[in-house]
C-alpha cells in the first residue's frame, strides 16, 4: 500500500508539472491546449536525443536543452498558430490544437519511429521508505516537481513579470491601459509553459517509457486536475493534481489499474456536475 | 441549375452509387465504400451537433461503441432477432445521450468539449470493466450478421458478403443524409441554428435551448449508434476500442475540413480525409501528419471548409453574370 502511494504521489507531482502548464495557457488566452500534451512527449524525445549525444554525466544540461527547446517551441506556436486566431470562434483555436496534436505526434513518429525507448536517469540506488522502495529518480523527480511548483507560484504571486500575466488574463485591454504589451505577456506564458512541458517530459520519460503516444494520458489527467482545481489557478491546479493522485491510487489499490480512468474522469465529470469552476476557480 | 435537372441529377447520382458493385467486381473497393459510408454517418451526426447546434461534442465515438455493443448483447447474449436488435442499438446511444445533456447544459464552450471527452472515456472505460457483460478487452467475437430481407424484385437478399451489405449501407446512409436535409430545412433546424448563433437571444423569442440541445443530442447519438450497430453486423468484432475517443475526434476532422454546417461537408471531408488516402495507400503517420496541416489550414484560410470555399466561387461566378 505505502509503495503504491509513493509511486502515485510522484506520478502525480509530474501531471501537476504539465497541468500547470495548460492552466496557464487557459489563464491567458481562454484556450484548452490540446497540443500540450505532444509538448511533454517531445520534451522526453528531446530528453533521449540529447541524452544520447551528452552522456549521461551531463544530465543537467540535458534538462536545460529540454527546455529550453520546449520554450522556443512555445514561443514559435504562439506566434504562428494561436496568434492569428485569437478574434476567431472560440472553437477554431481548440481545432487548431488538435490539428498540432496530428502533426506534432506524426513528425515525431517520422523521426523516431514507433519503438518504446527509455530515458535513463543519472541516479543509482534506491532507499526504504515506510516498507515501500523508492529510488532515488522518484526522489529526485518529485523533489524537482515541488521545486518547481513553489517557483512558478512565486513566480506568477510575487514578481513583476506574473502580475503582467495576472492582468492580461483578467482583462486584456485593461492591462493595454496600464501599459501592459499583452503580446509579450502571452508570449512570455507559452515560453512558460512549454518550458514546463519540457522539464515534466523528461521526468515522465524516467518513471514510463518514451512512445509517440505518450503525451496523451498525461494531457487528459492535467485536464482533469485543472478543471477539479479550477481553471486558471495555480493552488486549485496543484491541489487537484494530488486529489486525483490519491483517488486514482484509492482506486488502483482496491480495484485494479483498468479503474484508474473512469475515477479520474467520472470525478471530472462530477466536479462540473456539482461545481463547475473547480475548487480554487474563479466566478466567470 | 433549373430544378428539373437537379433532381434528376440526384436520382442518376444515387443509381450509380447503387451500380458500384454490379460494375466494380473489386472485394476491396467495396469493403472501402462500405467503411466510407458507416464513418460519413459519424461524421454526419457530429455535425449536427457541431454545425448546426454549435456543440462541440466529443462523444461520439462513445454513442457508437454503444450502439455496436448493444446489437452484439442484444443478438449474441438475449437472443434477439438482428432487426430489432440493430434499431435498439440505436434507441440505447440515444437514452445515455439524455443523462450526458442533462450533465452537459450548464457547461459553455471549452468546458463543453472536455466534459463530453471525458464521457467518451469513462465509455471506453466502462465497457472494458465491465467483464461479465462485455467480456472486457478481448471484446466479442463472432458478433452475426444482420439477417437478410425478402424483397419482391430481387427474391431472397443475404447480407453476407461484402457485395450484398453494400447497397444496405448505401441506403440506410442515403436516409440519414435525408434526415439531416429535412431536419437542417426544417423549424427545428432553425431553431438549432438560433441556439448555436446566440442562445441567450434565441430564449429571449421563447425558444427552450436546453429542449433543444437535447434533441440534438438525442438524434445525433442514434444515428452514431445505428451506424456502430452497422459496423458490428459487417465486421463481426468488436472491442472497447469501437468506442475509441479517436473516432469522434476523426469526424471532427472530417466535417471541419469539409465544411461546418453543410449537409455534405461531413461527407466530403471523409472522402478527402478518410477514403482517398486509404486507396493511395498513404502511411498513416504521413496522413496524420496531412490532417493537422490540412486541419490548421482551413481553420486560418477557409472556416467554413470546402463547402465554404465552392459556395463562395458559386456566388462570384453568379455575381460576375449579373453585372
Amino acid at each position: 500500500m505505502s509503495q503504491y502511494l509513493i509511486n502515485g504521489l510522484v506520478l502525480s507531482s509530474i501531471y501537476i508539472l504539465v497541468a500547470l502548464g495548460l492552466t496557464l495557457v487557459y489563464s491567458i488566452l481562454d484556450v484548452p491546449n490540446f497540443a500540450h500534451g505532444e509538448l511533454v512527449m517531445l520534451g522526453a524525445y528531446i530528453g533521449v536525443f540529447s541524452l544520447g549525444i551528452v552522456g549521461v554525466t551531463n544530465y543537467f544540461l540535458v534538462l536545460v536543452i529540454s527546455v529550453l527547446a520546449l520554450a522556443a517551441l512555445g514561443l514559435f506556436l504562439e506566434k504562428f498558430i494561436f496568434r492569428p486566431l485569437r478574434s476567431a470562434p472560440p472553437a477554431t483555436m481548440f481545432i487548431a490544437a488538435l490539428g498540432l496534436v496530428y502533426i506534432l505526434q506524426s513528425t515525431v513518429q517520422l523521426i523516431w519511429g514507433k519503438e518504446w525507448l527509455s530515458l535513463r536517469s543519472p541516479f543509482m540506488g534506491a532507499i526504504k521508505l515506510a516498507g515501500a522502495t523508492v529510488t532515488y529518480t522518484r526522489v529526485f523527480i518529485f523533489s524537482l516537481s515541488c521545486l518547481l511548483m513553489i517557483l512558478i507560484s512565486l513566480f506568477v504571486y510575487r514578481t513583476w513579470l506574473g502580475k503582467g500575466i495576472r492582468a492580461v488574463s483578467q482583462s486584456e485591454s485593461g492591462a493595454a491601459l496600464v501599459g501592459i504589451n499583452s503580446n509579450r505577456m502571452i508570449s512570455l506564458t507559452f515560453a512558460l509553459s512549454g518550458a514546463l512541458a519540457g522539464v515534466a517530459g523528461i521526468l515522465l520519460g524516467h518513471v514510463t517509457f518514451v512512445f509517440p503516444a505518450m503525451g496523451f494520458s498525461p494531457l487528459l489527467r492535467a485536464f482533469a486536475i485543472i478543471i477539479i482545481g479550477g481553471m486558471g489557478s495555480i493552488p486549485g491546479a496543484i491541489i487537484g493534481g494530488f486529489f486525483i493522485g490519491a483517488i486514482e491510487t484509492l482506486s488502483v489499490a482496491v480495484f485494479s489499474a483498468e479503474y484508474a480512468d473512469i475515477f479520474a474522469f467520472g470525478a471530472l465529470v462530477l466536479t462540473l456536475i456539482i461545481r463547475p469552476r473547480g475548487l480554487m476557480g474563479k466566478l466567470e | 441549375m433549373p430544378g428539373r435537372f437537379r433532381v434528376i441529377s440526384y436520382f442518376g447520382i444515387i443509381l450509380a452509387l447503387y451500380l458500384i458493385p454490379v460494375v466494380v467486381r473489386i472485394d476491396y473497393v467495396i469493403n472501402l465504400l462500405i467503411f466510407f459510408l458507416i464513418w460519413s454517418m459519424v461524421a454526419l451526426s457530429f455535425n449536427l451537433l457541431f454545425g448546426y447546434t454549435g456543440l462541440l461534442s466529443i462523444a461520439q465515438g462513445g454513442f457508437f461503441g454503444i450502439g455496436a455493443y448493444a446489437y452484439a448483447l442484444l443478438v449474441m447474449k438475449a437472443g434477439w432477432p438482428t432487426w430489432p436488435a440493430w434499431v435498439a442499438g440505436g434507441i440505447v446511444s440515444a437514452v445515455v445521450s439524455l443523462p450526458v445533456s442533462a450533465i452537459t447544459f450548464k457547461l459553455k464552450g471549452h468546458y463543453f468539449a472536455i466534459c463530453t471527452l471525458a464521457l467518451s472515456l469513462i465509455i471506453t472505460g466502462t465497457l472494458t470493466i465491465w467483464r461479465d457483460l462485455t467480456n472486457g478487452s478481448l471484446g466479442l467475437v463472432g458478433v452475426p450478421p444482420i439477417r437478410g430481407i425478402f424483397l419482391p424484385w430481387a427474391g431472397q437478399v443475404s447480407f453476407r458478403s461484402t457485395f450484398s451489405f453494400y447497397p444496405l449501407t448505401l441506403t440506410i446512409f442515403l436516409l440519414v443524409l435525408w434526415v439531416t436535409y429535412l431536419l437542417a430545412n426544417s423549424k427545428v433546424g432553425r431553431t438549432f441554428q438560433a441556439i448555436r448563433e446566440n442562445e441567450a437571444l434565441s430564449s429571449s423569442v421563447g425558444v427552450n435551448p436546453n429542449y433543444h440541445k437535447a434533441v440534438c443530442f438525442f438524434i445525433s447519438a442514434m444515428i452514431s449508434g445505428l451506424a456502430g450497430g452497422l459496423y458490428a453486423s459487417y465486421i463481426g468484432f468488436i472491442h472497447p476500442m469501437t468506442s475509441d475517443v479517436f473516432i469522434g475526434l476523426f469526424a471532427l476532422v472530417c466535417t471541419v475540413v469539409g465544411g461546418t454546417g453543410t449537409i455534405l461537408g461531413p461527407v466530403i471531408g471523409n472522402l478527402l480525409l478518410g477514403t482517398i488516402p486509404e486507396i493511395l495507400r498513404i502511411d498513416p503517420v504521413v496522413r496524420n501528419l496531412i490532417f493537422g496541416i490540412v486541419l490548421i489550414v482551413v481553420v486560418r484560410v477557409a472556416p467554413k471548409g470546402i463547402m465554404g470555399i465552392l459556395k463562395a466561387k458559386r456566388q462570384r461566378a453568379q455575381g460576375s453574370r449579373r453585372v
